[in-house]
């Protein structure tokens, strides 16, 4: 068994990109800098307070049912990341509007489609930083 | 073209923490914090919430109809990890997109997921997918 020990990688033919192979059958390879999630945070909706995070400088509760995060080191483009996000049973999360630098999600209220604060928020990110 | 071959990646300062470069190359990111630390795919019908493949998962319970629990095989270092889960059935008609999932969880051990249509009322579905991030105990 082999143990690499280092603070920092970085690719040698371009540093913005390693590979790695992780196939099954230990042929296929993936892109280590495109793989990992570059944000994810969990909060209660209706406040800012952030439970746990990864690049989430912030939550601002701009409206009823409209959380906005907003990430330390931006993407980017507005469209150069991809968003998962969850908030508890029986209500309707997804994104509002996206920035390269934060994005807003909107939470509505069972199946009425009203806004509404919920809780056990949870937004998984995945893209290019800028 | 480099390449380096080791079986285990561990961090100098701290093991449990690595920076990567970005793709823009002005920025860095954290390789352990980005990492996925379970995923699992299970069918919400089957007897015991029957999963088809997993990362990280050491168990499944099917608590009710539309209820299920994830236990991890290392736990997470906290109850406050992200996780989002998204259901659907194995029918072109009815592919559940007119439904929720939810993923709740008060321990580090485990999560619960709930699945409902838009009544709305907890049901089972073929197809459920939950991907969680966070930091491991």
């Amino acid at each position: 068994m082999s143990t690499l020990r280092t603070n920092a990688l970085e690719g040698v033919d371009a540093k913005n990109s390693i590979t790695i192979v992780a196939g099954a059958g230990n042929v296929t390879t993936t892109n280590v800098q495109g793989g990992i999630a570059k944000a994810w945070s969990r909060h209660e909706g209706g406040t800012t307070t952030v439970d746990s995070s990864l690049n989430c400088s912030s939550i601002t509760d701009t409206a009823t049912g409209r959380p906005r995060h907003t990430f330390i080191n931006a993407f980017s483009a507005e469209n150069s990341y991809a968003t998962s996000c969850l908030a508890q049973a029986r209500c309707q999360t997804g994104t509002q509007e996206t920035n390269a630098g934060n994005v807003l999600l909107r939470t509505t209220v069972e199946s009425d489609d009203s806004d509404g604060d919920r809780g056990d928020v949870s937004i998984i990110v995945h893209g290019d930083l800028a | 073209m480099a390449t380096l071959k080791t079986n285990t990646l561990t961090g100098t300062s701290t093991a449990g923490s690595i920076a990567v470069t970005g793709e823009g190359n002005s920025t860095t990111t954290n390789l352990q914090q980005g990492l996925c630390k379970c995923w699992v795919n299970f069918n919400g019908t089957a007897t015991d919430a029957a999963s088809r493949d997993t990362f990280n998962v050491s168990g499944m319970t099917d608590s009710a109809t539309g209820n299920y629990v994830v236990s991890f095989s290392n736990n997470m270092g906290n109850a406050n990890f992200s996780g989002v889960a998204v259901q659907g059935n194995n029918d072109a008609t009815n592919a559940g997109v007119n439904a929720t999932s939810a993923v709740g969880h008060t321990a580090s051990s485990a999560s619960g997921i709930e699945t409902s249509n838009l009544d709305p009322a907890s049901t089972d579905f073929q197809q459920i997918s939950a991907v969680y991030h966070g930091d491991l105990a």
